[in-house]
């Protein structure tokens, strides 16, 4: 590893900090400047002023703005994301236990999303301009403006209360088995998917239509390929990259979706706590959540950009080339 | 078909020619109206002959190409007359059949190299793949092959130009590697599309002298497009000059180009800068623009650009026939130059 590179590496990883820290700065400030205040809610209306004060000191609240977020900041430098204001447990031990539900949920919704999105953006890239590609279109469009709660309650009311094929409520752990497990979350995954299948799909059938123009296809073509072989073997590959930049930028979206879905559905997930933090105005376990979410969304940029030179090696030498100061 | 098809001037060999194109037209909806890109062309390529296929940028010598060799089909546009490969009917065929010989009976290199290598994968897979239509050959052998192709087609160091990609070689390079792929499998019939237009001339030189080998010891029927009249007349044997859509002259290319009789073709000739001794003619370019071919002019189409233009150009449409003196030597024009000056084509 040369020098050039390690220090591309040193600044990429300056710049991701930097978003972390401004991403909870502005978390921390815009938090404090809602209305409300946990100590008076954990205690209730009934509460004195003297027992929410008592409560206020107790959690640091009474500390002025800036010295708290001092003291936060300097516990995550340590690997302490403090303690939530209600239950008292530690915020670090609700992500191990909430966190694997988010992320299942979200890695299963974005294989249906794929599985759908790659398919159709194929079918409609092949027969553009055809009544196939309007109907797929449609059923694009549908998706993309439906909001998840909508496909949510239409699948509770269709699989589970007409045909009763899965639970419309309530998650099984693993431990419940492998069938209970997933019935609990596929119906979420699904709801969960719309919106990323539309995006995947637009963004992959316009950049296999472009590639389809290519004069590199029609030689495949006069090498007498196979349609499959053609769109597998030489269209495909070249027309990745829009679809994992919108990847990257999506799941970071989801992220957001997940409170929605996963409170309907009563999922034990991230996005319900977060839900459930920011009315109980629990600044510590809010922080905590929205920094590891962060954190996520920047790692899997990070990621995707990674991969950019694997899927097309002509950007790994045009970076060379560049000098690579990036 | 029907008697009236003119037979073409360039007699193949005897026997069945390679390819066989008799009164093809090919036409286009656009939204002006109906746009015949090639009218009336019928052409013959014996194994092992170079045919040139000469005109200006839109006079329908790549969509001739293209069509001949069912690249372009009747779900791309509307077509008639007829193309024989080999005796078979290859507008009759089935996308799957034509899809069988394209690769390893009919094959064609494009204009340009770099964008017609695939980008990512590596140019020993490109050639690999095409190998491996033939399902005899396993990825061992298919490999030692294209090694074999590409020391053939001229690449140094093939072991390690195998994993090269397209951007890392030069153009002449990765025309090398088209030519490579398009000869794998030993095609009978080649297709070249301007094979050379993008390259450098020393480059080009080169890559033709590399189409006449192929030609000599493949025996390989080669269809040269190409708007160079100079390239024309070195690397083929038979060249058909072509103006809107129509074949304008046809013949051996000695003929054809020496002793041009269509206007048409004497005026390209004029318009070449040459330097000889003693004699310097500057080039004469043509005047006025190619036809519109949505709303052709009546007559011969190129009457309205001619400075030998007579009544009957503007009213009758010429007709391609034989010269009184030399049979296989064809052209379309109302007042032919009559005493041909024996024009050089620089050689």
């Amino acid at each position: 590893m040369n020098r050039a590179r390690l220090l591309r590496i040193g600044l990429k990883v300056l710049r991701l900090a930097a978003v972390l820290l401004v991403v909870s700065s502005l978390c921390f400030f815009s938090l404090s400047l809602l209305p409300g205040d946990p100590a008076r809610l954990m205690l209730g209306d009934t509460a004195t002023d003297e027992a929410v004060a008592t409560l206020r000191s107790q959690l640091g609240l009474d500390l002025p703005t800036m010295e708290r977020f001092g003291h936060w900041l300097g516990g995550v430098l340590q690997g302490d994301l403090g303690e939530s204001y209600r239950t008292g447990q530690s915020v670090t031990q609700v992500l191990a236990e909430r966190a694997p539900v988010t992320v299942e949920l979200i890695v299963l919704s974005q294989v249906i999303a794929l599985g759908l999105a790659v398919p159709a953006a194929i079918v409609a890239a092949h027969r553009r301009r055809t009544g196939t590609d309007r109907a797929l279109s449609l059923w694009v469009f549908t998706a993309l403006s439906t909001p998840d709660f909508v496909v949510g309650v239409v699948l509770i009311w269709i699989l589970s209360v007409h045909l009763g094929w899965f639970p419309a409520n309530g998650y099984a752990p693993w431990s419940d088995g492998v069938g209970p497990h997933l019935s609990s979350l596929i119906m979420p995954a699904i709801a969960l998917a719309g919106t990323s299948f539309a995006l995947y799909q637009r963004v992959l059938r316009a950049d296999l239509v472009e590639t389809l123009r290519q004069d590199y296809i029609e030689v495949a073509r006069a090498k007498g390929l196979s349609l499959t072989r053609i769109t597998f073997r030489h269209a495909l590959r070249p027309s990745l990259l829009g679809l994992s930049t919108q990847i990257g930028v999506t799941v970071g979206m989801l992220i957001g979706s997940t409170v929605v879905v996963e409170s309907l559905f009563g999922l034990p997930g991230i996005g319900d706590e977060l839900a459930g933090a920011v009315t109980a105005r629990d600044y510590v376990e809010v922080q905590g959540l929205v920094l590891v979410i962060a954190t996520c969304f920047v790692l899997v940029n990070a990621l995707v950009d990674v991969l950019y030179p694997v899927i097309d090696p002509r950007l790994a030498s045009s970076r060379r080339a560049r000098g690579g100061a990036r | 078909m029907s008697a009236a098809v003119p037979t073409p001037a360039v007699l193949p060999e005897p026997g069945e020619p390679l390819l066989r194109v008799r009164d093809l037209v090919v036409e286009f909806r656009t939204a002006n109206g109906p746009l015949r890109a090639v009218d009336g062309v019928s052409l013959d390529v014996a194994r092992g002959q170079r045919v040139g296929i000469v005109g200006e940028s839109g006079s329908g010598k790549s969509v001739l190409s293209r069509t001949a060799m069912g690249l372009l089909g009747r779900k791309d546009a509307r077509i008639s007359g007829e193309i024989t490969f080999r005796g078979r009917d290859l507008l009759a065929m089935s996308d799957k059949q034509r899809r069988e010989l394209w690769g390893r009976e009919i094959a064609m290199v494009f204009q340009d190299p770099l964008s017609s290598l695939h980008p990512i994968t590596p140019i020993g897979q490109q050639i690999v793949e095409t190998l491996r239509r033939d399902p005899a050959l396993d990825k061992a052998k298919a490999r030692a092959r294209a090694l074999e192709l590409l020391d053939l087609v001229g690449i140094p160091q093939a072991e390690r130009r195998f994993r090269s990609r397209a951007h890392e070689l030069s153009g002449g390079m990765r025309q090398r590697v088209m030519i490579a792929i398009a000869v794998a499998n030993s095609p009978s019939l080649l297709f070249a599309d301007e094979p050379t237009t993008a390259l450098d001339v020393t480059v080009q030189a080169r890559i033709l002298e590399l189409f006449d080998e192929l030609c000599r010891e493949l025996s390989i029927g080669l269809v040269m497009v190409s708007h160079d009249l100079g390239v024309v007349a070195r690397h083929t044997d038979a060249v058909s000059v072509m103006y809107a859509g129509r074949i304008a002259e046809q013949g051996r290319v000695d003929d054809v180009l020496r002793s041009p009789r269509m206007r048409y073709t004497s005026a390209l000739l004029a318009a070449i800068p040459r330097i000889e001794p003693g004699r310097r003619a500057l080039p004469r370019p043509i005047g006025g623009l190619p036809p519109d071919l949505v709303n052709p002019p009546a007559g011969c189409r190129f009457a309205p650009r001619c400075a030998h233009a007579v009544a009957a150009c503007t009213d009758q449409v010429p007709v391609l026939e034989p010269s009184a003196d030399v049979p296989d030597h064809a052209f379309a024009c109302w007042n032919p130059t009559e005493h041909p000056d024996r024009t050089e084509v620089a050689r």
